[in-house]
């Protein structure tokens, strides 16, 4: 595989790839109505944990990466069992998931055993992450292609339509709260693990409050009704910075000026349903 | 004992800048329903113009009226030609806030072209210097606290006033009740609009005058991280509730300076967050808040 792609373009798609599983992991619990914002902290949580059992007692990358899910899954049940008091579209939940990432980013910077300031190096180098990361892209797509069409997907849109509503329904919110918080913990870890396995070297200022913002961007720029929002919207928004090189300093610019027209004149983001059920007709009539 | 005099000192004034910023995001969040997440690039912008007009005129004075000034113009227009057209499209929940992080975003990237090509901007030291101290029992309270301090009162109990006790005020809040039924009422929503986005450029430009004193350097970042804490502050007080704001903002200035004097540098933000969590644990709509 090594000789076929180049470097930059090989790290260019794993880096796509490792984003549109963020990007998924923001994306659900949006969906839910829940702005759900932990998602650096899981994926703190999965690169580290995976990068000492790798680093340190030397487990195989598979058994790693379960690890990491395994330890992210734990925590968000531990932390997501006294959010259910929260209410659905409450300001108190994107507070309480930002201090719960903060918390962890500071842990993850003082504490020694995760290298301190200095960050945490020597991981060994994972070197099937470009095919494995797109094969768990495919699966998530197809996964989530399954879930929303789902009776559970169904209940997770009506949870964020009106939750009282959908309670009066039938909806058991608080097992539909915890699922999706547990699902968005395992994609945050799933991206954390590839993360960590492809850059070989962790320093806790990559998991902030700057990631996020990029992440849940991708995913509402891209479009919130659809499952291929955020797929679209990773690949737009992360190619858009790398094709406009040139520009080198105006960059940053013409991104948030370019993000700022997405909002004001398609707000639905660039995928919506209308769009892909007019490609479907283009495409098959 | 004095140690903690001291520091507590400290705390308070480093309170009453992030309760300034707070009162800012509370202000609109309170009459527009509305997450003005580009109140902290508003404030380092007033900083920025200050700066560039005092290296092109040598007069800061100028520097401050520029500043403000130019503020509250970026204020109209961020509400003329963005959440005008939002809210008159009844725009859903996420869209003011992602257009005020992108707004956000654009500001802090001009921030790092234009000025002083993106390194932190000093300021002159007649402005930051510390002013003459007053001893005062245990403790020193310098010129430039007692500026803080007073200008953060000063901004609370106005804002409670102007809002609950005044016309105006009162018109304002029932636009954040029922921006329709206002309307209906007779009161002109689009001038309420206008005029809280010019009384938060106004509070932005004063915010970023004593944040100059305050922090003697700007950098494009701060306004990041400025509108982080303000908000965080906000919704620990309960969204809404200014004294609640201010009295938080305080708590949280004194919260990091004790955990820097007694714990350590690194674990500021870590410590102040944690306890922004578990109070709302215990109490999800904030310290202060009312309705949930």
């Amino acid at each position: 595989m090594e000789g076929i792609i180049s470097g930059r373009l090989e790290s260019i798609l794993v880096f796509i790839a490792i984003y549109i599983i963020l990007t998924f992991s923001v994306w659900i619990p949006f969906r839910a109505g829940l702005l759900w914002v932990a998602q650096p902290g899981y994926m703190a949580i999965g690169a580290y944990i995976s990068a000492m059992t790798s680093r340190e007692w030397g487990f195989p990358f598979i058994l790693s990466m379960l690890l990491g899910v395994a330890c992210s899954v734990a925590v968000a049940i531990i932390f997501g069992i006294p959010c259910l008091r929260f209410k659905t579209r409450a300001l108190g939940i994107p507070i309480v998931s930002i201090g719960f990432f903060e918390i962890v980013r500071v842990c993850a910077h003082n504490f020694p055993l995760f290298g301190g300031s200095m960050g945490y190096p020597n991981i060994p180098f994972f070197s099937h992450t470009l095919p494995v990361s797109w094969f768990l892209v495919l699966i998530i797509v197809w996964f989530m292609s399954r879930l929303m069409n789902s009776r559970l997907g169904r209940a997770i849109e009506a949870m964020h339509d009106d939750e009282e509503a959908a309670a009066s329904l039938g909806v058991n919110l608080n097992v539909i709260k915890l699922l999706v918080w547990v699902l968005s913990s395992i994609l945050a870890a799933l991206g954390g693990v590839l993360y960590a396995h492809y850059i070989t070297y962790l320093k806790s200022t990559v998991f902030s409050f700057h990631l996020l913002v990029s992440i849940c961007l991708f995913a509402v720029a891209g479009g919130m009704t659809t499952y291929w929002g955020p797929v679209a919207g990773t690949i737009i928004l992360w190619l858009l910075p790398e094709l406009t090189r040139e520009l080198a300093q105006w960059r940053g610019t013409i991104y948030s000026c370019i993000l700022i027209i997405i909002i004001l004149f398609r707000p639905n983001g660039i995928v919506t349903k209308n769009f892909i059920i007019r490609i479907k007709a283009a495409i098959f009539h | 004992m004095e140690l903690i005099a001291a520091q507590l000192v400290n705390g308070i004034t480093l309170g009453s800048t992030y309760a300034l910023v707070a009162l800012g995001f509370t202000f609109v969040y309170s009459v527009l329903k509305l997450l003005q997440l580009a109140h902290g690039e508003l404030i380092v912008a007033t900083m920025y113009i200050a700066w560039q007009v005092y290296e092109w005129t040598g007069n800061m004075v100028l520097g401050f009226v520029a500043g403000m000034i130019i503020v509250i113009i970026l204020s109209l227009l961020m509400e003329r030609f963005g959440f005008r057209y939002l809210r008159q499209r009844q725009s859903r929940f996420h869209e003011p806030i992602v257009l005020a992080i992108a707004i956000a975003m654009l500001l802090t990237e001009l921030f790092a072209q234009l000025f002083n090509s993106g390194e932190p901007a000093p300021f002159p030291s007649s402005i930051t210097s510390y002013g003459a101290a007053f001893n005062i029992g245990l403790t020193t309270f310098t010129e430039k606290d007692i500026y803080i301090i007073i200008t953060a009162l000063i901004v609370l109990f106005g804002f409670t006033f102007f809002l609950n006790s005044t016309k105006h005020g009162r018109a304002l809040r029932a636009v954040a009740v029922d921006w329709k039924i206002a309307r209906l009422l007779g009161i002109p929503v689009e001038r309420a609009a206008i005029m809280c986005f010019i009384i938060s450029g106004a509070l932005a430009g004063v915010t970023g005058i004593l944040l100059e004193a305050y922090l003697g350097s700007s950098y494009p970042s701060l306004g990041g991280s400025l509108s982080f804490k303000g908000i965080a502050i906000m919704l620990f007080a309960g969204a809404g509730s200014f004294i609640g704001a201010g009295i938080m903002g305080v708590t949280l200035g004194i919260i990091e300076v004790m955990t820097l004097q007694f714990i350590g540098g690194a674990w500021r933000n870590g410590v102040a967050f944690a306890a922004i969590i578990i109070v709302l644990m215990f109490r999800p709509q904030g310290v202060f808040g009312t309705k949930y």
